[in-house]
């Protein structure tokens, strides 16, 4: 028996007081009212991260951006210019820097591996979506999935172990190693390894995305061309194809973007010297060894500890956060104009 | 079965029964098709009449669990003999479908893909030439001659389905085959449509699938009643509407079905 029992209360009473609706319910709202406010602020301070790598990139490039003002870009000799900064006294630093082959080195490795992913990966995508067997799908897709989560590092060694060495023994002749020889040495770390390296590893994102888009295209307009008597084949050219450019823009935009920052696998397989291969000598340019700005950043990363190498560092960095700016506005806007102009 | 029919037989099926994986969709449905006819195909959801449509320009070849037993043949040809060339079944048997599906290009593009396609030769005039022709032949001419560069998308539902009809007149088929056509459509865009139909009878022929049973019995010369997968009854439209054999096509017809 409980004690309670005998004291006198009004019936409304009890109910206000252990009502347990009202507690649910103000529990709740604390607790979503709690949540809320606390995604909200996980936003803004991801969002100022953000913000203060901006700032802190921008302030520790500034030195040697002032100091050699649009030269960075147009120079070069970035090699031996560090090594001048690093072995420089403290009381008169160098502050020259040239970074035009690091520039050049990372538009050539993007854009030769843009040349073979792209018809690569949309063919692997078009046969994903549109021609592969169903028992035959999800090996081939997990296979895709599973190369897009290698590490870089071990496309890397693949690359040293596999391709450099086919590079030197089957396309690099005694006769070009000669004639090259004051440029730089050709050993087959180079453009071109860089360029089969760096396509391998973001074919999988590109076909993700490419295979994706070409998805999401309505079966009704496949169906349409179709029922007019088009072949599948020229059904995919002539309306899948079109229908999924946007993702397929979007996709090897952000493929590019990999490339771009992708430091170790390229430091690993492209000569990692300051070189900029000259399309003057011929085929012998996809054999010259370069380097990039973000193989860059880890390989000179002993220089850091010298105010003017760390600068110099960060201001390849800052090229790459604009570069990636860039990028994502191009990406934003190429979406933008194709659905006023699409539809 | 309806076997005295005045004229050519366009489309014959025998004994024709499928399956989507293990479910059967269509069970031994036998019927002929007279060329230069209307035949409408009635029936609740489900009954298999859009499967059956399907099967005939082999359209469900898309699904990969779809499977096929009987006989169909166009003009006396085995449309699913191994040596078929199924583009050139499609070329003459095309497809109308339920929602309005006009390629995202111009007016002009939509009229013009097929026939460039069939015939990269055809430029210029001569394609220009097709394209109005078509339009006029579907009737809407007169509502998009301002308006060929524009999207096929900013037309409203009833032009876009005529765009749609207009884009496969122009590569000219046999048979057209329509899947629904008016169900998305105004009871004006509706009228307009059928009106066509009729119209096109005198050159091609037409199937087609409809919920609308008022529809159905308007414009079809002959119809025919699934249910369940199978075709339970088929017949001049004059003679179901009036006097049906069965008791289920009558119970259907007047609503009572259940």
């Amino acid at each position: 028996m409980n004690h309670l029992d005998s004291v006198p209360v009004k019936e409304e009473e009890v109910k206000v007081i252990v009502n347990p609706k009202v507690f649910l319910v103000s529990r709740q709202s604390v607790k979503e009212f709690l949540i809320e406010k606390g995604l909200f602020l996980f936003t803004i301070l991801s969002s100022i991260l953000i913000f203060f790598v901006f700032i802190f990139v921008a302030k520790e490039a500034w030195p040697v951006l002032k100091a050699n003002g649009l030269a960075f870009v147009y120079t070069g000799g970035w090699d031996q210019d560090f090594y001048r900064a690093w072995v420089a006294t403290a009381k008169e630093p160098s502050w020259r820097f040239g970074a035009l082959p690091l520039i050049s080195g990372t538009i050539f490795t993007t854009l030769g591996a843009l040349c073979f992913t792209v018809p690569l990966g949309l063919g692997c995508a078009i046969f994903l979506v549109e021609v592969c067997p169903p028992w035959f799908f999800k090996p081939v897709e997990s296979t895709v999935r599973l190369l897009s989560a290698i590490p870089s590092v071990i496309y890397g060694l693949v690359g040293l172990l596999v391709v450099v060495p086919w590079i030197d023994r089957h396309l690099v002749t005694n006769e070009m190693a000669l004639r090259m020889a004051k440029v730089a040495a050709l050993d087959g770390t180079s453009l071109l390894a860089g360029i089969l390296v760096l396509g391998m590893m973001i074919v999988p994102i590109f076909v993700a995305l490419a295979a994706d888009a070409l998805r999401v295209v309505p079966k009704v307009y496949k169906e349409g061309s179709l029922a007019l008597g088009v072949s599948h084949w020229r059904t995919i050219i002539k309306i899948m194809l079109p229908g999924a450019k946007k993702g397929i823009i979007a996709g090897a935009i952000l493929a590019t973007g990999r490339a771009i920052g992708e430091a170790i696998a390229l430091s690993m397989v492209s000569g990692s010297v300051a070189n900029i291969p000259n399309p003057g000598h011929g085929l012998v340019f996809f054999l010259e060894p370069l380097r990039t700005l973000a193989s860059t950043v880890v390989d000179n990363a002993e220089g850091m500890g010298v105010p003017t190498c760390e600068s110099a560092l960060f201001a390849c960095g800052a090229f790459l956060l604009v570069s990636c700016v860039i990028l994502s506005f191009f990406a934003r806007w190429v979406a933008r104009t194709q659905k006023q102009g699409g539809s | 079965m309806l076997n005295t029919v005045n004229g050519k037989t366009k489309l014959h099926a025998r004994e024709l029964s499928a399956w989507y994986g293990r479910t059967p969709a269509l069970k031994k449905v036998s019927v002929t098709i007279p060329a230069n006819s209307i035949v409408g195909l009635i029936g609740p959801s489900g009954c298999g009449k859009s499967t059956f449509l399907r099967c005939l320009n082999r359209m469900n070849d898309l699904i990969r669990s779809f499977k096929l037993e009987g006989k169909i043949t166009l003009d006396e040809k085995d449309i699913y003999a191994p040596d078929t060339d199924i583009v050139l079944i499609r070329r003459k048997v095309g497809m109308v479908f339920q929602q309005p599906n006009p390629f995202p290009m111009s007016v002009f593009d939509n009229v013009a893909f097929g026939v460039r396609e069939h015939n990269r030769g055809v430029n210029g005039k001569k394609l220009e030439n097709i394209v109005v022709n078509s339009l006029k032949q579907a009737n809407l001419w007169d509502e998009v001659k301002d308006k060929l560069p524009q999207s096929g998308l900013s037309l409203s539902g009833g032009q876009q389905q005529r765009l749609c009809i207009a884009r496969l007149l122009a590569v000219k088929p046999e048979v057209i085959l329509l899947d629904e056509p008016c169900s998305a459509l105004d009871p004006l865009s509706t009228g307009k449509i059928e009106e066509l139909l009729l119209e096109l009878k005198k050159s091609y022929t037409i199937v087609v699938v409809t919920h609308n049973l008022g529809q159905a019995f308007r414009i079809s010369d002959y119809i025919g009643f699934f249910l369940l997968g199978q075709l339970v009854e088929f017949g001049p439209a004059a003679e179901l509407a009036v006097k049906p054999k069965e008791k289920v096509t009558a119970d259907y017809i007047s609503g009572h079905f259940g």
